[in-house]
């Protein structure tokens, strides 16, 4: 069985869909100006008329017409993302009056190395060991994927569990040697990717979004609890 | 809480949309029903009221749980308070009554919840004062539950929202501001 308080937190994403804000062409430069005064680091990534995208080292945010998007990374992402959520939707409240959303969904990534593949595969509970050979004449077992997708009449989550090789390949240029080492590495980590939404309407008078993210997280939690 | 298993596949999938919708008003958190056909076929969605888009209170300690749970309270004492005939019964209504604005002194207390919600409960806490040792009657006390209620759907309330609520206190001839604000107002 997983223990998922032992995989390190990779990324954390939540996300608010409403209906396309057309306003959001007029105010856009208002809301931004608002969360640029309490987030200083916050810098231009792409700016289009339906879709803006800020970021720092640290989070990301995409600020688009039908939706809102905050992608943080590390141990500290939850309490990262539920800071700035909560500032974007206070400077979209102030500026567009959005009176409900369609959806609002968390997204948790969380992973953990291992030295091989064989051994990832037996923590992450696999019956059949790598390197298996199928029967049916498709060859070797070289890795393992797993996906469940539950609905209620309220929520829903989409949960994978996965083996994954991951290469990482950082080149230099060769006047940049002196300074910087080049990289290539290979991983292998468990993997989790839980996603837990709302299924219906959402009035605005209803939505605490720091509270419901800090339920959300505790749904999937629960959730990898009782695998 | 996610419900049983829809699918189980290996490749990522997103929720589906809302295409068309038909509504049926009902009471309680999850106040409108609305069933939609999507491409998969016929399924039923919500209007989610606070119990489902909440569904763990009891790990939580923020401050809008506390503020549910006392407007819950808040909701059965009025609820008891409609019962009783004061003319028959003034001590058990007076008692009623008492607990009603304790209740609402520890919602005034959780008031950073929003503009609407300190508003609201203002509004309330002062029209209770305002009627001092006399009764509430039967139509006043419908007008603050109702006004509880609708709190308790929509603790975010707007302060458009409250001050809609606020007017129909009023109208109820209830006075939702101290009485000294008045006699200042007079005054100047």
């Amino acid at each position: 069985m997983i223990d998922i308080d032992d995989l390190e937190v990779e990324s954390v994403a939540f996300e608010l869909r409403y209906n396309n804000v057309y306003r959001l062409w007029d105010t856009s430069g208002t809301i931004w100006a608002e969360m640029a005064s309490k987030h200083p680091e916050l810098s231009v990534t792409n700016i289009q008329p339906n879709q803006q995208l800020f970021d720092t080292p640290k989070y990301q945010i995409s600020l688009e017409l039908g939706l809102f998007r905050v992608i943080s990374r590390g141990s500290e992402a939850i309490d990262q993302v539920v800071t700035i959520s909560s500032d974007i939707y206070a400077a979209l409240d102030h500026n567009i009056r959005l009176t409900s959303f369609s959806r609002s969904g968390l997204r948790i990534m969380q992973s953990k190395t291992f030295e091989s593949t064989s051994e990832a595969m037996t923590y992450c509970g696999s019956a059949q060991p790598v390197g298996n050979t199928s029967t049916k004449g498709l060859g070797t077992r070289v890795g393992f994927v797993s996906g469940n997708r539950y609905e209620g009449e309220s929520s829903g989550l989409n949960a994978t569990l996965k083996v994954e090789e991951r290469n990482i390949n950082l080149n230099v240029q060769w006047d940049a040697i002196p300074y910087f080492k080049p990289l290539k590495e290979k991983k292998i980590v468990v993997v989790t990717d839980t996603d837990y939404y709302t299924i219906g309407t959402i009035d605005r008078e209803t939505l605490d979004v720091s509270t419901w993210i800090y339920q959300a997280s505790k749904a999937i939690k629960r959730f990898w609890g009782v695998l | 809480m996610p419900g049983t298993v829809v699918s189980i596949d290996t490749a990522e999938t997103n929720s589906s949309h809302i295409t068309s919708n038909s509504q049926i008003l009902k009471e309680g958190t999850a106040s409108v029903s609305i069933t939609s056909k999507s491409s998969e076929g016929t399924q039923k969605y919500v209007i989610l009221g606070p119990s489902e888009l909440y569904p763990f209170s009891d790990v939580n300690d923020a401050i809008l749980f506390q503020a549910l749970e006392l407007l819950t309270s808040c909701v059965s004492t009025l609820e008891l308070t409609q019962r009783i005939d004061p003319t028959s019964d003034y001590i058990g209504f007076d008692d009623a009554m008492t607990q009603c604005r304790a209740i609402l002194r520890d919602l005034f207390a959780l008031r950073s919840i929003g503009d609407g919600f300190a508003s609201l409960v203002n509004a309330i806490i002062w029209s209770l004062k305002n009627k001092d040792t006399d009764v509430l009657s039967r139509k006043q006390v419908s007008v603050v539950l109702e006004a509880i209620k609708e709190l308790k759907r929509k603790p975010l309330m707007h302060f458009d929202t409250a001050t809609g609520l606020i007017d129909q206190l009023e109208e109820a001839d209830l006075t939702v501001e101290p009485c000294m604000l008045d006699g200042m107002i007079n005054l100047a």
